[in-house]
């Protein structure tokens, strides 16, 4: 079996072909088309969308903007963290944690708990709180023929701040960010003699990535509490 | 017809960059914005190239290479030809040259024989800055022997010839092509002195001078840029350049023939009657806004510390010249040239120096601090261009060639010049990167990536002299004397040597001035 890039967070998660909700003064076609640009999994942002929205009327545009992106970032799309977390908390002020809620794949009494973790921790998630054991979050990057960004096994990796991590692959430096739902990999500016020592991130220093020997795809995992 | 020209590149030109998007910054709104809206100006630029490249001008000629040693090389026929296969993306030179002035409002030489899409390039870059391309026809100056200043910049009024009582009652009617952001004059080389003369002050100085009245040519907003075209660079046509004027010139790029191979295109534009220029891509066009931003983000790359310590040991090669003078500070090149003085002659009378090693024994005179200053804004525009966050080694080597073009002058005496590589005397470009690429060569063979003494009591005397006391400041001459003496001990001097032992003189002075001081006080 070929192992792909992905999170674990969605394992569990249902994929039902969803017919795209509509939006009042929302072009979500182009949603979707960003959602794809960004690296997001459409399918998902499809689905997690038609929850948010299901059963709700004519919102004003904020609202429907507002959990588009939630739905966005849970779809994998790193790059909206910080805009999405604002989101939820604006849904949660405007009585909405239903529908965020629903958006995130949660219900919506657990909203709060999970914006409250997630601002210390960015691999925070509810269920996964009393595990006791060491767990994989994530698998990134991978083989160049088979879609991912590398054409050499990924070397040695380095903490460089809450959730990013750089990587030595071949003769190229890359840089990793991750947090719970998805992940960017990109060449990075930095030299590795400038690199410096690994840095913990608040809250997350059980967090590592691990270069498997028997694959490109890196894996994030947390230690055992 | 036209909506072969519409079609641009719609995935990022930079390959592979990112594998999941933006690692942050994005927001809600930004879900709903398409590509077009959101596209970053480097990438549009790069947009522009590849459109420039591929649909107006069909330039298959990729001569600008990065990371030349991953390059797979096959020699070509029996006379050291080889043609160079990049893993990087490598430019057409003749588009991205004109394209990089165009962003950093620079002044480009195009040359080459009649009939090679010089002007036609020049005029896209007018279109792209906006103007309608009747409008960069009209503005565009044709060169001709009898070409007069009023031609140029413009008449004073008849009626006001006739009746004003003093210079500053006659009205000048300016020409509407002196404040527009893309600048053309073609076929510069046939203009007459004297109206040259108008032109520099144009270019030098940014304004034009009539009847005792002056008008800025500075455009409202956005950037200026200016083009000329020459079929000659070697001081033909009607009238020989006046040398300020081509020293003002920022970069010189080769205009390169038709490639048969791509008659396809050709026989389809004879058919449909169409010029690229009338059909450029609305999404390709900047407003002066943009333009502004965009100089503002190439002037922000930042030159990463080694690749200056690179560039200033390749161009500290080629001021100095042993027998140009008594004082040690006066053994330039620019010493024997204004004094009227054979630099050719003087450097060969250099006997105790490796022609070989001394690189600046090639040239006949040193860079200008215009020269450097536009080396390294063509380098930081590069290195945007690219998408890159700094400016890298490559770019720097990139840009030698067209911007020292003109600027650092073969000695025509050198050995380098005979034998197995005489064609260099007519291939200036291929010449200025062999002389960067051996000075980078010099570089780490000598171990200067790792031991830099001057650099080291530079950056010490940066730091500053407040607190010093006495000791440290004599520790620290000491130091400097050191230096001076290891070098004085070499018994051969080179170019590379003549920036460091003024500098340390340099240091030397300032730590005695600030002794005597402590010692006063």
């Amino acid at each position: 079996m070929i192992r792909r890039p992905g999170h674990t967070v969605n394992a569990s998660v249902r994929r039902e072909p969803a017919t795209l909700p509509s939006a009042t003064g929302l072009d979500l076609d182009l949603a979707v088309a960003n959602v794809a640009r960004w690296g997001g999994d459409t399918g998902l942002f499809g689905g997690f969308l038609a929850a948010g929205l299901a059963g709700r009327g004519a919102d004003p545009i904020e609202i429907g903007q507002d959990l588009a992106a939630v739905a966005a970032w849970r779809a994998g799309v790193v790059g909206l963290r910080a805009d999405a977390l604002r989101a939820v908390a604006s849904c949660l002020d405007a009585g909405l944690g239903e529908a965020v809620g629903a958006t995130l794949g949660m219900p919506g009494s657990d909203v709060a708990g999970f914006l409250e973790g997630q601002r210390t921790d960015r691999f925070f998630w509810p269920a996964w709180q009393h595990l006791g054991r060491a767990y994989l979050v994530a698998r990134v990057g991978g083989f160049a023929g088979l879609g991912g960004p590398w054409l050499a096994h990924p070397g040695d990796v380095i903490a460089a701040g809450e959730g990013q991590w750089l990587v030595e692959v071949g003769d190229e430096l890359w840089e990793i960010d991750a947090d719970l739902f998805g992940h960017s990999v990109s060449p990075a500016d930095e030299d590795p003699a400038d690199a410096g020592e690994p840095v913990d991130g608040p809250g997350a220093t059980d967090i590592r990535v691990v270069s498997v020997p028997t694959s490109y795809l890196l894996e994030v995992v947390r230690d055992a509490a | 017809m036209s909506d072969r020209w519409q079609k641009t590149s719609a995935s990022p030109t930079v390959p592979h960059v990112q594998h999941g998007g933006p690692r942050d910054g994005l927001t809600a709104a930004d879900l709903f914005r398409s590509p077009e809206e959101t596209v970053e100006l480097d990438e549009k630029l790069r947009r522009t190239y590849f459109w420039l490249v591929n649909k107006a001008v069909i330039s298959p000629f990729y001569d600008v290479e990065f990371d030349a040693a991953k390059a797979n090389r096959f020699p070509l026929g029996d006379a050291g030809a080889e043609i160079t296969l990049p893993t990087q993306p490598a430019y057409s030179s003749n588009v991205l040259l004109p394209l990089l002035t165009f962003a950093v409002g620079g002044k480009c030489l195009m040359i080459g024989g009649p009939g090679r899409g010089k002007t036609t390039l020049a005029v896209l870059m007018g279109v792209l800055a906006g103007a309608t391309p009747d409008d960069v026809r009209r503005h565009l100056q044709q060169g001709q022997p009898q070409l007069t200043v009023s031609d140029l910049v413009g008449l004073p009024l008849p009626r006001d010839l006739v009746s004003a009582g003093s210079l500053a009652e006659i009205t000048i009617a300016w020409k509407s092509w002196l404040t527009e952001r893309v600048k053309i004059v073609d076929e510069y080389n046939r203009i007459p002195t004297k109206t040259q003369s108008a032109l520099l002050t144009m270019v030098a100085e940014g304004y034009v001078e009539s009847h005792d009245q002056l008008r800025r040519t500075a455009p409202a907003a956005g950037v200026e840029s200016w083009f000329f075209t020459a079929n000659d660079d070697a001081g033909g046509g009607t009238f020989q350049v006046i040398q300020a004027l081509k020293d003002r010139l920022d970069v010189t790029v080769q205009a390169f023939g038709f490639n048969g191979r791509f008659f396809d295109e050709l026989v389809t534009r004879v058919e449909a009657g169409e010029r690229p220029e009338e059909h450029v891509p609305s999404s390709l066009i900047f407003s002066p806004d943009e333009q502004s931003t965009m100089l503002a983000a190439i002037r922000a790359v930042p030159l990463p510390a080694d690749v200056r310590r690179r560039l200033e040991y390749f161009t500290g090669q080629f001021e100095f010249v042993q027998h140009g003078g008594r004082r040690f500070e006066y053994r330039t090149k620019d010493v024997v040239a204004t004094a009227g003085g054979d630099v050719s002659a003087v450097i060969d009378a250099n006997s105790g120096a490796d022609l070989v090693v001394d690189l600046g024994s090639q040239t006949l005179n040193g860079l200008s601090v215009r020269a450097l200053q536009t080396l390294i804004l063509y380098a930081k525009a590069s290195a945007w261009f690219r998408g890159a966050s700094s400016v890298a080694l490559d770019d720097v080597r990139a840009m030698v060639p067209f911007v020292l073009r003109g600027k650092l002058l073969p000695n025509p005496q050198h050995p380098r010049f005979e034998a197995g590589d005489k064609e260099l005397a007519h291939d200036p470009a291929s010449w200025l990167v062999d002389l960067f690429d051996t000075a980078m060569k010099q570089f780490v063979a000598l171990g200067l990536d790792n031991a830099d003494p001057v650099g080291d009591l530079l950056a010490e005397l940066g730091g500053g002299l407040d607190g010093l006391d006495r000791l440290t400041v004599s520790q620290r001459l000491t130091r400097i004397e050191s230096e001076v003496g290891r070098i004085s001990k070499v018994g051969k001097i080179y170019g590379r040597d003549y920036d460091d032992l003024v500098a340390l003189k340099y240091l030397h002075q300032r730590y005695s001035n600030y002794l005597h001081w402590l010692e006063g006080s």
